[in-house]
């Protein structure tokens, strides 16, 4: 009764505390914009337990792979803006996957953004065995005549390793069709390619010896491998890294968004939840909401711009 | 971590997890609970004609996915279930066989040869003995074998397979697969390239959903589960609808009932009956590791062997339990090797496959292929830690199958039968249901019914289904390795024909299509 009272005169006094008391009416679907088994999928699977366990409600992940997140983009935009579909993606798909593809379907004004989860730790990376130790080596290597496949798993990541070649003129032979960083871990383990870019799994097989980050892909160190060869160094003034981004369609009730981006703000910056144990082992923290998460996405996209002309000059 | 620390996890994995019930120390975990209901339900739906294990684990995937959610603490008490399924069909199908003269399931046809008159001769416990005892051993033998080869063939396939290779051992699969079900090699291959159009459809690396015709219910990509389940089971249930029209009324059962007898089994004819036992669960273990070949071809050729090397009274097909035995053992040994392809390459090689790969690709967590069965020592693979853990829930199911199989099947031999015509519509509507309840969309039911029409167009017309299944089932991981090994070729356009292994693969696969007639010279399982 009393729980009653309050949430009556919250809704009737107070805006702010309207959102506190928002609360999906149903399961929340959650749409990931990627494979099951990789980071984009584990990162969105433990926040929905971690807001299952903590505030009550339902989340059903759901594994949208395909076209770097923009099949998971388009399901989003075309779902109701009711709180009840949220999406767990990259800011690419919203940035330079908008300005790349042909027909997208949809824009970055498609959506409401809740907030940015947390940050890569992109690297191009080969295994130890191989010799190299940066990728300036690789370069060399290419230009006297080996064949360098290089793995890549999103749109931009490729045309990355195109822009890298093109600026050291070699030509690699860029292998585009995987899910994942995992995926591409898996095919750099396997011998399938010689390197690729992994945004955070590497971390064990680098601590261990088994594999080297080549060149650091973020705008900032890499935190397992400090010394890693700076882009700028082979001519290359574009950070790679990804941002995990949660979103919903656009014209959601300010109420909804305040407290699902509240709520996943919330687990993800506690100390002791899994998902927060899951980023900072793998990834880094990055947590930006509302406008501040929309401001984001649209930096990205001036950068995306950016990075397609050069590529095309 | 090491080998055995894998093995630790994963058996602890499998009992402790996901606990239901606790009493003190010990732990009643939700996988072994599934594991032995999939288990009962299995003999149950093997020992009623007109049902088989896929319908059961067509309608329980659907159901058990919304009930255990999307979490990966769902995926082994699914997976479970599913192998209970498929373990406890085969057994239950001989139950019919020997007690009424009508199989359960197609393989348990050969069984119908020597057990039924055995029944006649007062001796159905017994009968139903042998076929439990020959059952299990072939059964537990096959497992024992995909659990040394699986991870073993993982590895190798890992280590020693380039990109181009894998692609092509991948069309090598479907080529066997296309050509070996059913009667006519152009069909089989017509419904494999059929699975691979309706799989193209909505995916693909283009952000532009491909033959999509701009609606947005296909942009997405057809549901997966509502498409198989359509083909397989709504597809079988309009034939057997027809069937029931064309003959008026559904046949009555069988009324003779027999009396089971005497049915002890003493050790020295156990005895007798272990070298028939050994050679077949050795034909039907190769038989299952190949993809797409059945248990009722695994069954047929038991017996022939059996056959062959029988000497004494009573002779095959007059009630000789090692007819019973050689068969049993035969098309019990299928189910664990079948699983061999599917683990170590991702390639599904039958209908217990497609629902163990569906189900592992709707949970999530655990992509069945060579990736699995990484031992990395530095960080866990959770995958593996899956692996083993589905390995020990089968062991738990032979357990189950040794200690209370031969009392099951005993006690169902006194059930009466559902007559078709009440079965159908039950598991007519049960399909329908869970499909909606699954995705939550009628356009998933219109999908449901279409396919369901579709399979039984292609059972009216003779085109094999399983090539079908299977073929869209690995359409997805197949044009992934074709992209990936043109890319990484430097866009060679002969990049397919540049190792002599996948040349090896790729004439085997000509071979195969061409030397069709000769491979069929053997009878040719119903799919």
């Amino acid at each position: 009764m009393k729980t009653l009272v309050t949430t009556a005169a919250a809704v009737f006094l107070s805006a702010s505390a309207a959102i506190a008391d928002w609360a999906p009416t149903g399961p929340v679907k959650v749409l990931i914009g990627f494979a099951a088994g990789g980071g984009a999928d584990s990162l969105a699977r433990l926040i929905a337990e971690d807001i299952e366990a903590e505030y009550g409600w339902t989340l059903i992940p759901e594994n949208l792979p395909g076209s770097g997140g923009a099949v998971m983009a388009r399901a989003v935009k075309d779902a109701a803006p009711d709180g009840q579909t949220i999406g767990v993606g990259i800011t690419d798909t919203f940035a330079y996957g908008v300005l790349a593809a042909r027909d997208p379907g949809y824009t970055t004004g498609d959506f409401t953004y809740l907030s940015t989860i947390a940050g890569t730790q992109m690297g191009i990376v080969a295994k130890s065995e191989r010799g190299w130790t940066t990728m300036s080596e690789v370069i060399e290597a290419a230009r006297s005549g080996a064949s360098i496949s290089f793995g890549t798993m999103t749109p931009r990541l490729a045309d990355a390793a195109y822009y890298i070649g093109k600026v050291n003129n070699v030509e690699f032979n860029i292998v585009s069709g995987y899910k994942g960083g995992r995926a591409v871990l898996n095919a750099i383990t396997a011998d399938d390619v010689d390197i690729g870019w992994v945004a955070g799994p590497q971390k064990a097989g680098v601590e261990s010896g088994d594999l080297r980050n080549l060149a650091n892909g973020e705008d900032q160190p890499l935190a397992v491998s400090p010394d890693a060869q700076e882009l700028s160094e082979i001519g290359v003034d574009f950070a790679f890294g990804a941002t995990f981004v949660a979103i919903a369609p656009a014209g959601l009730s300010e109420a909804a968004q305040g407290a699902l981006s509240e709520a996943i703000a919330t687990v993800i910056g506690s100390e002791g939840t899994k998902s927060n144990a899951f980023i900072t082992r793998v990834f880094a923290l990055k947590v930006k909401t509302g406008e501040a998460a929309r401001g984001f996405v649209e930096q990205e996209l001036a950068d995306a711009e950016a990075l397609l002309d050069a590529t095309a000059e | 971590m090491g080998v055995f620390d894998y093995i630790l996890a994963g058996v602890f994995e499998a009992f402790t997890a996901n606990p239901a019930l606790v009493l003190g120390p010990l732990v009643l975990s939700w996988p072994v609970i599934l594991v032995a209901l999939g288990f009962f339900t299995g003999v149950l739906i093997g020992a009623t004609p007109g049902l088989s294990g896929p319908f059961v684990m067509a309608l329980a995937l659907p159901i058990l996915i919304s009930i255990f959610g999307f979490t990966p603490d769902a995926l082994l008490p699914v997976l479970g279930f599913l192998v209970g399924v498929m373990k406890g069909a085969t057994l239950g199908g001989a139950v019919p066989a020997i007690l009424f003269n009508t199989p359960g399931t197609p393989d348990a046809f050969m069984t119908t040869l020597d057990g039924h008159p055995m029944a006649r001769n007062g001796q159905g416990g017994k009968a139903l003995r042998v076929a439990h005892f020959a059952s299990v051993s072939g059964d537990s033998f096959s497992d024992i074998v995909l659990f040394v080869c699986a991870p073993f063939l993982a590895i190798s396939i890992e280590a020693f397979l380039g990109l181009p290779e894998k692609a092509a051992l991948m069309i090598l699969s479907l080529s066997f697969v296309a050509v070996v079900v059913g009667k006519d090699t152009w069909k089989g291959l017509l419904a494999a390239c059929f699975g691979l159009f309706v799989a193209s459809i909505g995916t693909g690396t283009d952000s532009y959903p491909r033959l999509s015709l701009g609606s947005d219910v296909l942009a997405p990509g057809l549901p997966t589960i509502a498409v198989v389940i359509g083909v397989l089971v709504v597809g079988e249930i309009l034939v057997s609808l027809q069937e029931m029209y064309l003959s008026k009324r559904a046949r009555r059962a069988a009324a003779e009932q027999l009396a089971p007898g005497d049915s002890a089994l003493s050790l020295a004819e156990r005895r007798r009956l272990l070298p028939f036992i050994g050679v077949s669960m050795s034909i039907g273990t190769m038989i299952g590791a190949l993809p797409g070949i059945g248990t009722t071809l695994a069954a047929a050729m038991g017996y022939t062997a059996g056959r062959k090397m029988h000497r004494g009274t009573p002779a095959f097909g007059q009630g000789a339990p090692e007819g019973i035995a050689a068969t049993e053992a035969a098309n019990s040994a299928v189910s664990g090797a079948n699983l061999i392809p599917a683990l170590s390459l991702g390639i599904p090689g039958n209908v217990a496959a497609v629902f163990i790969i569906l189900a592992a690709d709707t949970i999530g967590g655990f992509n069945p292929g060579p990736a699995v069965f990484r031992f990395s020592a530095e960080e866990v693979n959770p995958e593996l830690v899956v692996a083993f853990a589905l390995f020990t829930l089968m062991v738990v199911a032979n357990l189950l199958n040794w200690l209370t199989g031969a009392w099951f099947m005993r006690l169902l031999g006194g059930l009466i039968r559902i007559p078709k015509q009440v079965l159908l519509p039950i598991v007519l509507l049960l399909t329908l249901t869970s499909v909606y309840v699954e995705g939550s969309a009628m356009s998933d039911v219109y999908i449901l019914l279409g396919f369901g029409v579709l399979g039984y167009l292609m059972r009216q017309s003779g085109v094999p289904i399983l090539p079908f299944v299977i073929a869209y089932i690995l359409a997805g991981p197949l044009e992934t390795a074709i992209r990936n090994a043109f890319e990484a070729s430097g866009s060679d356009p002969w990049f397919l024909f540049s190792s002599p292994v996948s040349l090896l693969f790729l004439a085997l696969s000509a071979a195969i299509v061409l030397g069709a007639g000769w491979l069929r010279g053997t009878p040719t399982p119903d799919c």
